[in-house]
């Protein structure tokens, strides 16, 4: 278009716009007479203003303040590193600054980290060095530890390094911020020995190991950085003159750094497993292993070569004040403050540690490197041993302090008889293990040898599974927006990703054939579920046969073939009223048979997958909704029911099965303990007799298992999801002020509730690690936790009227009832004690009674019980869900069911209903709260894409929107909650949220 | 204060004189500047507060120029320049996460959970960018307003002082402009850019 023609329309739409709608089409006819081109050209861009709505109107500055002050460095190193461009700085070292950088050119835009080394060293020996090294790091190829990938010098004759971007979170501030339990810690500290193990069989040694250069990926994958750069920068290598503690000082974190290296001896493997030590101790105590005064270079070089080390489990009790990293304000640790972080008890932790944990702490922290364990693994090992609940060899070797010091004077005799005792104990472990081998625990499955990201695409990508020969992996992915799911192939060895099914429908759960040609999917469109098979390498696909829609087809897995081919097992039923059940379908004909009759009156079985042998499917039965237990029966014939037998039996959420290879273990996801883990449970034996127990290993979040048939990988799902609890002043119904970040943390927080006198917040948060009900001040400061159950899923808290007590739903026994406990914590009060669900309570505002939801009599309705307990009234008998008494106690206001759209309220006492807000959108039950002049709710309306907040005037019947939320809302239990004085508003929002594929490598 | 300030305020005074590599010289002294003042408002503020990015320009501003010397309309060059380095630093770092993951728009969910199918509200600066590119070749002013406005947070009226021109034109060139924009980034949405 000519600038001059712009003009005019300019002129023209921007007088449209501020013109009365009204004369708008006159006006149009006359400035556009005689020039078509440009009427449609004005109209468009009129269409599009209202298009646009305000989305332009917030400053794009304030919502990334963070990225121009992470700009940093780029001031002084200037804007490039060779051909890479410095995007913003994301560290800064001993050594030097590192960027996030990406290569000039790459249409990828991979992102790389570049760590320019800081001006005073020598350059040029440094290049020579790293031309000598270069091969070996090549070879240095580990999931685990961040590849080294180019070197290079600045224009301004800075030497820079080029690394794999690892974006993540130090290794002990991730376990502080998760909360992670000394065991949880061990098996992360156990991945990293294994990558230092690697490193070392190819004879390169770390050298500067410290909790800075181990980064945990969000989705819990441990990245070891710097990897050789140790070696090139070697102070003794790199200065000229050097005083080597000095230097030692500049470059290294000292406190890590071992005997030898503050000498300036020999550096050896040996050496790595010290600054493990160093970094297992800090890990369990939150404290380091010297007590020192002054932390002059000096002092803590002599501390390291002469100072005992404190016993782990005695430091815990210290109370240190340090430098917190992030305030750089001073931070008291306290045996509380400790133990908290680990999610135990005081006493829990300090019993945990005594014994065997302090002296593999104290063993691999050897003064002389012939002290420590000969290798990483070898550290890791032990670590295996005392999880595995047998003696730790460090236990065995390490001789008692008066021993200890009789036999300094005779070090030899003493290697001597240590070597003895090791000897002595790899006996009995020998035995022991027989042993275990003979007996039925046989094929305990080990802690994977390293674990990868398979797939890293934008949004969901889940339902892994396995090609027969193990070269591929089919799964779903819902595509860069996050619109439509389809079934995507991609080869193991990376790339080659190819796109099965281009279906508007969502396809599902792709399961691959024995004999490799085919992939059965589930396709789920508006009208019907379906069972679909397609060759593999792409064509036409065929449907076999319908099936009754579960609803829960997108997670999980939900089609397995047997191992000849001949069938598929699916969830169906006949009839609505059914309960589900396990069919195989005749994957040539289409024809059914049923395998599974479960009872009557519960929601039914799901999830089969076949045994290895073919011979027996294993399933999951919902009692109801999140009540589920794992159950075996045999493949063939009519008698599959009659022989189903139960392998768990406690009542929690169970998503998805998969055989191990071996045939002796079911490995499933389920939330039994808070977040979606994998766990293992023994298929032979009695049912209950071996509880499962988590899989080695694997970090939280992830589902949906699936072995190669070699069982060399494990493949899963990697969820991951922060929802935080935002905040909205608000003045005259409308917002005042931007909305701001209230109670947030990197986990699941949600359901806020305001106290009645406006000065704290409860709500639920998995920041334990488990789903429990917190509380806060208003400004989401003091954080305390107020219930323990540690497992089940807890939430809905409601304040009493007084604000001394909350009610809220919790399933400790796998059915959810009312329970309430003291705002201050306290033991949980159990309200209601029916076996089906009572959820959702709130109070009445007497304070005499509790509202809850309950399908009790089969259909969702209000029930009331007396607050001090006692039998419960049914108060709705149309529907009822989710009840909140209005502020002036005259009306009773619900939603009809989980799953129906509409808010109604009843009239108190005489218990007419009306329709309020027949807009609120089914599921959005937890998004409305009632302020004194009227409701306001979270609504999508179709002409706006946004979910908003909106506000009802019920004497007009007229909504207005408030304000346009920034992302989607969690539409949980109680996503929005309203000040007692109106004055301001909480929301729960899924600030991120995506789904990648994971592999764990076994050894063979 | 600085030694650096007069050399700040005369190269102020040599850009708007003509100077192009006044600029070039300008440039990295005020993104420094913008950049430590950013630090400093997110230490000082508790997560979660937005950071009023026209306060920040002005106290780079005032920080660094001295206001002896500098005659009222250099304000409005020294804002001129701050929103394309703001534009730069945003657009630079949009760019640099559109290449790693994003937060997703649906999510997973248990039993005891449902979400509603949620459309995120998400500005691509990228291709912001890259439209913005294309109308300066159409009417540069409007860019510039855009500049201003959407990157740096200046007001109609500021705004207007900046560009020298009336508050009225800002308003109706930043309205259409804005329509402009949003039809360019729904075809190049549409087209799968």
């Amino acid at each position: 278009m000519e600038p001059e023609r712009w003009q005019r329309i300019k002129e023209v739409v921007g007088a449209a716009l501020e013109m009365d709608p009204s004369r708008l089409a006159a006006y149009l006819e006359e400035a556009c007479a005689g020039d078509p081109e440009m009427r449609a050209e004005v109209e468009s861009l009129i269409g599009s203003h209202e298009d646009a709505g305000d989305l332009y109107e917030s400053p794009a500055l304030q919502d990334n303040a963070s990225a121009v002050a992470r700009a940093a460095g780029r001031l002084l190193y200037g804007d490039r590193a060779g051909p890479y461009r410095l995007l913003e700085q994301v560290g800064e070292g001993g050594m030097g600054t590192v960027f996030r950088a990406c290569r000039e050119g790459d249409a990828e835009r991979r992102m790389v980290a570049v760590k320019v080394v800081k001006p005073g060293l020598d350059s040029e020996h440094i290049l020579r060095r790293f031309h000598q090294e270069r091969q070996i790091l090549s070879a240095l190829d580990h999931p685990n530890i961040a590849r080294l990938l180019d070197l290079g010098v600045t224009e301004a004759g800075l030497p820079y390094f080029v690394m794999e971007y690892i974006a993540g979170q130090r290794i002990d501030q991730y376990c502080d911020h998760h909360r992670l339990s000394p065991e949880q810690r061990l098996r992360l500290f156990q991945v990293v020995c294994r990558a230092v193990h690697y490193a070392h069989q190819k004879r390169i040694i770390h050298r500067d190991i410290k909790p800075g250069n181990i980064l945990i990926t969000p989705r819990g994958v441990p990245k070891l950085l710097d990897f050789g750069i140790g070696k090139i920068l070697d102070p003794a290598l790199v200065s000229r003159t050097y005083d080597p503690t000095v230097t030692m000082w500049r470059m290294m974190t000292p406190e890590y750094a071992s005997p030898e290296q503050v000498q300036g001896e020999t550096v050896t493997q040996a050496t790595d497993v010290y600054s493990l030590g160093v970094l297992l101790y800090e890990l369990l105590t939150g404290h380091r292993p010297y007590r020192l005064d002054r932390r002059g270079p000096h002092e803590v070089a002599r501390a390291i070569c002469e100072q005992e080390p404190e016993r782990p489990s005695t430091a815990i009790s210290r109370t240190e004040t340090v430098t917190d990293p992030r305030s750089s304000g001073p931070l008291t640790i306290t045996l509380e403050s400790i133990s908290e972080r680990r999610s135990c008890e005081p006493g829990e932790l300090k019993r945990l540690i005594a014994g065997d944990l302090d002296a593999i702490v104290l063993m691999a922290m050897g003064k002389r490197p012939g002290d420590r364990y000969a290798t990483a693994e070898a550290l890791a090992a032990d670590i295996d041993r005392y999880l595995s609940g047998l003696p730790a060899a460090a236990r065995r070797k390490r001789p008692g302090r008066a021993v200890r010091a009789l036999l300094l004077r005779h070090r030899s005799a003493l290697r001597l008889a240590a070597v003895l005792v090791v000897i002595a104990a790899a006996a009995v472990l020998a035995v022991l293990a027989w042993f275990r081998m003979a007996g039925p625990l046989s094929t305990a499955p080990r802690p994977p040898v390293g674990i990868l990201p398979f797939t890293t695409f934008p949004g969901f990508e889940s339902q892994p599974y396995f090609s027969p020969d193990g070269s591929q992996v089919v799964f779903t992915w819902y595509g860069e927006n996050n619109q439509n799911a389809d079934v995507y192939v991609q080869k193991l060895s990376g790339g080659g990703l190819f796109r099965l099914t281009t279906n508007p429908a969502e396809d599902v759960s792709p399961t691959w054939a024995p004999d490799g040609q085919r992939i059965a999917f589930l396709r789920l469109s508006q009208k019907e579920t379906a069972v679909f098979v397609s060759p593999a390498g792409g064509g036409i696909h065929g449907m076999i046969t319908e099936v009754f829609p579960t609803r829960i087809e997108t997670t999980g897995r939900h089609l397995d073939w047997s191992s000849d081919g001949r069938f598929l097992a699916v969830a169906d039923k006949r009839a609505a009223e059914e309960p589900f059940a396990i069919f195989l379908v005749e994957a040539a004909t289409g024809r059914k048979q049923r395998l599974t009759r479960p009872p009557a009156n519960m929601v039914g079985d799901s999830g089969p997958v076949f045994s290895p042998d073919g011979r027996r499917v294993a399933f999951i039965r919902a009692l109801s909704p999140g009540v589920t237990d794992i159950y075996v029966a045999p493949a063939a014939g009519r008698e599959g029911e009659w022989q189903a037998r139960r392998l768990t039996s406690d009542n929690r959420s169970v998503f998805s099965l998969t055989w191990t290879p071996d045939g002796h273990w079911i490995v499933f996801s389920s939330n039994r303990t808070g977040s979606q883990n994998l766990w293992r449970v023994r298929v032979e034996g009695e049912t209950g007799s071996t509880p499962p127990v988590r899989l080695p290993g694997i970090a939280d979040n992830a589902s949906e298992p699936a072995f190669s048939r070699d069982g060399r990988w494990l493949a899963w799902s990697q969820v991951f999801r922060d929802t935080n609890i935002w905040r909205i002043a608000l003045a005259g119904r409308r917002p005042s002020g931007a909305p701001r970040e209230a109670i947030a943390s990197t986990l699941y927080d949600s359901s806020p509730q305001v106290s009645p006198d406006g000065k704290r917040v409860a709500f639920r948060s998995t920041r334990s690690g488990t789903n429990e009900i917190w509380v806060c001040d208003s400004e989401g400061q003091n954080c305390a936790q107020v219930t323990r159950f540690n497992g089940p899923l807890t939430g809905s808290p409601r304040w009493s009227p007084d604000g001394r007590w909350i009610a809220f739903d919790s399933r400790p026994e796998g059915q959810a009832d009312i329970y309430v406990v003291g705002a201050d914590g306290g033991f949980p009060r159990r309200l209601t004690q029916n076996p089906s669900p009572d959820v959702v309570p709130s109070w009445s505002r007497d304070g005499k009674w509790v509202y809850f939801s309950s399908n009790r009599d089969g259909t969702w309705q209000v029930w009331k019980a007396p607050a001090g307990g006692g039998g419960a009234v049914r108060v709705t008998s149309g529907g009822g869900f989710a009840p909140l008494e209005s502020p002036d106690g005259r009306y009773v206001y619900y939603a009809k069911s989980p799953t129906l759209p509409g808010l109604y309220r009843q009239a108190l006492p005489s218990g007419a209903e009306a329709l309020v807000l027949p807009a609120l959108k089914p599921g959005f039950w937890g998004c409305w709260a009632v302020a004194r002049d009227g409701i306001y709710y979270i609504d999508r309306v179709p002409d706006a894409r946004d979910n908003a907040l909106y506000f009802l005037d019920p004497s007009s019947g007229q909504s207005h929107r408030v304000m346009v939320l920034e992302k989607p809302p969690a539409v949980a239990d109680g996503v929005l909650a309203l000040a007692p004085d109106g004055s301001y508003a909480l929301y729960t929002q899924i600030d991120q949220a995506g789904g990648d594929i994971m592999l764990a490598q076994y050894e063979p | 204060m600085s030694a650096l300030q007069p050399d700040v305020t005369q190269l102020l005074v040599n850009w708007s004189k003509g100077d192009r590599q006044a600029l070039e010289q300008l440039t990295p002294l005020v993104y420094g500047e913008l950049r430590r003042l950013a630090s400093r408002y997110l230490r000082r503020e508790r997560p979660g507060h937005t950071l009023q990015s026209t306060a920040l320009v002005h106290e780079a501003y005032l920080r660094l120029i001295d206001q002896r010397y500098v005659q009222w309309q250099n304000r409005a060059h020294f804002f001129g320049i701050a929103a394309q380095i703001i534009r730069r630093i945003l657009v630079d770092h949009a760019r640099a996460h559109q290449a790693q993951k994003r937060g997703a728009d649906a999510c997973v969910l248990s039993l005891d959970e449902a979400v509603a199918a949620p459309v995120k509200r998400d500005l691509n600066l990228v291709a912001l960018d890259d439209a913005l590119e294309d109308l300066a070749r159409l009417d540069p002013q409007q860019s510039r307003i855009v500049e201003l406005r959407f990157f740096t947070g200046l007001s109609i009226e500021e705004t207007a002082e900046v560009l020298g021109i009336s508050p009225a034109t800002v308003k109706r060139d930043w309205v259409v402009a804005k329509a402009w924009l949003h039809r360019q980034l729904s075809r190049s949405a549409a087209h799968g850019a």
